[in-house]
């Protein structure tokens, strides 16, 4: 297996429903097509960061990817610009 | 195999040979009710003979007076597969239109078809025809009969055949290249000598490598072909004597086809420019999500991403990169293995040979080694050299390779 696997020490429920919420938001800003991207460059975050992040969160739970305490604030971050993300897009957040 | 491909069927040599045993098969065949149908029974292989007969008979050589024999049948199905024939005399062809029978336009013939539409053909256990048709590989696998009643006929007016059947009595086969040939080209040798000699002898394996279109099976010894699995396929020479030069899988092999993760990362993550971004803005998120696993594996632009996200794939994670990367990858990125087929039930075989038959069938190689051919004769110095590290090999027989003065076959005899 490749990667640096470290446990993580943060409750799982926790991260599962953090990787949950991305992956709400992420469902969410699919809508848009492309459309969204053009808004994210705009905001003020690592675009390639937020999309590998949201990837990421799908891959958790699908059971793909495992994280490491590493991970978490990515994907915390990740949840904060999707919010801003569909706020921007005029979006309603679910 | 391209020179050896021209080989002819049994009963093209039959007929430059013996050319009244010609009359002899097609009398024998037409009382096989060669033109049963798939419908007709439950007989495999008695259909598989039908069907070679039918084909035979509307592409393979035939003489006036075999055409003669047809055409007194009336058989409406047999005229219909002689008007097909497009090597039938312009005689035949009057004949066959003043009957109301017309040639197809579109009739191709050639040397390559003229083996495979032998008659005698399909009687025998040919195993690239399983290949083809996959469906049929399962169930045909391991269960390789000769119909008895055809090969005893077959055997009693000289074919080459006899010398292998393990189970029929001795007979008086032909011996010529053309004989040769068409064992090599069906693999008969490759299936008797390599199996026993990957089970019976420790640095005996076959082995299989390639490069994009090059592909060769082949086998890998010390002496026979030192380091042949460390070969680099594109100098392998073409007119190597023994060698297949084709996809590794047959009935007897097996074959194990894996993918090493680097590759299929690379596969899949050069489907972006190395840029997630651009990649998701071009497409929908499923491509992407595959794009991000590859990523995380092995890096983007040189960053390692798991490293920096703190994050692995899971076994399932691995499998589902690796089934995006099948979807797209070259044959020739797929690390392959190649083993004989164990499981497969193989009737030919060296040890069981009845010595009458070893006889016959080293014979038969001595006259391949001394062919004008270049290919022909380097394969039968291979599977001479075969005979001589076969443990079952009778004295009689190493002492007659000694004397050969082979330099190959010397070799691996000291070796023994």
């Amino acid at each position: 297996m490749t990667g640096i696997w470290r446990e993580v020490t943060m409750d799982k429920d926790k991260v599962s429903e953090l990787c949950s919420r991305v992956n709400a938001l992420l469902v969410q800003v699919e809508k848009f097509d492309g459309e969204y991207l053009d808004v994210l460059q705009g905001l003020d975050f690592n675009t390639e960061e937020i999309v590998t992040s949201m990837m990421i969160a799908k891959g958790y739970l699908l059971g793909d990817v495992e994280i490491s305490d590493q991970t978490i604030p990515y994907l915390e971050t990740a949840e904060q610009a999707l919010t801003q993300l569909l706020k921007e897009l005029g979006a309603e957040i679910e | 195999m391209p020179k050896l491909s021209k080989s002819k069927g049994f009963i093209s040599t039959l007929i430059a040979e013996k050319p009244e045993y010609e009359l002899e098969i097609y009398r024998f065949m037409l009382t096989q009710n060669p033109v049963k149908t798939p419908s007709a029974g439950n007989d495999y292989l008695g259909e598989i003979v039908a069907a070679g007969f039918s084909r035979a008979l509307a592409a393979a050589p035939i003489s006036d007076e075999a055409a003669s024999l047809i055409i007194e049948t009336q058989h409406k199905a047999l005229l219909k597969l002689l008007a097909k024939n497009p090597n039938t005399s312009d005689e035949v062809k009057v004949q066959m239109s003043l009957l109301g029978y017309k040639p197809e336009k579109n009739a191709l013939v050639t040397e390559e078809l003229s083996m495979d539409k032998d008659p005698t053909s399909l009687v025998f256990p040919f195993s690239t025809l399983w290949v083809s048709s996959r469906e049929s590989l399962g169930e045909m696998s391991g269960n390789e009969v000769v119909l008895p009643e055809v090969a005893t006929y077959l055997y009693s007016i000289g074919h080459p055949y006899s010398m292998l059947d393990t189970k029929s009595a001795v007979a008086n086969p032909i011996i010529t290249e053309d004989a040769l040939l068409w064992m090599i080209k069906r693999e008969y040798l490759h299936r008797i000598f390599w199996r026993e000699l990957t089970e019976l002898e420790d640095e005996f394996d076959i082995a299989y490598v390639y490069k994009e279109r090059i592909r060769v099976l082949f086998v890998d010894h010390p002496v026979l072909s030192l380091d042949f699995s460390y070969a680099d396929a594109e100098d392998v020479e073409s007119d190597l004597g023994g060698a297949i030069f084709d996809q590794p899988e047959r009935p007897w092999t097996t074959v194990a086809q894996s993918l090493e993760l680097d590759y299929a990362a690379d596969e899949v993550g050069g489907r972006s420019d190395g840029n997630i971004v651009d990649r998701a803005s071009e497409n929908d998120l499923s491509s992407t999500y595959e794009i991000a696993l590859a990523f995380l594996t092995y890096g983007n632009y040189g960053d390692r991403d798991y490293e920096k996200y703190g994050v692995s794939l899971s076994a399932q994670g691995l499998d589902t990169l690796l089934e995006a990367a099948e979807e797209t990858i070259q044959y020739d990125m797929h690390d392959i293995e190649v083993d004989i087929n164990f499981d497969f039930k193989e009737n030919l075989s060296w040890k069981n040979l009845r010595h009458e038959k070893q006889i016959q069938l080293f014979s038969l190689l001595k006259t391949g080694l001394m062919s004008t051919n270049e290919e022909l004769s380097g394969t039968a110095e291979h599977f001479l050299g075969c005979m001589a590290l076969h443990p079952n090999t009778p004295q009689d027989i190493l002492s007659e390779l000694g004397e050969l003065g082979n330099e190959l076959i010397q070799e691996v005899l000291d070796s023994r």
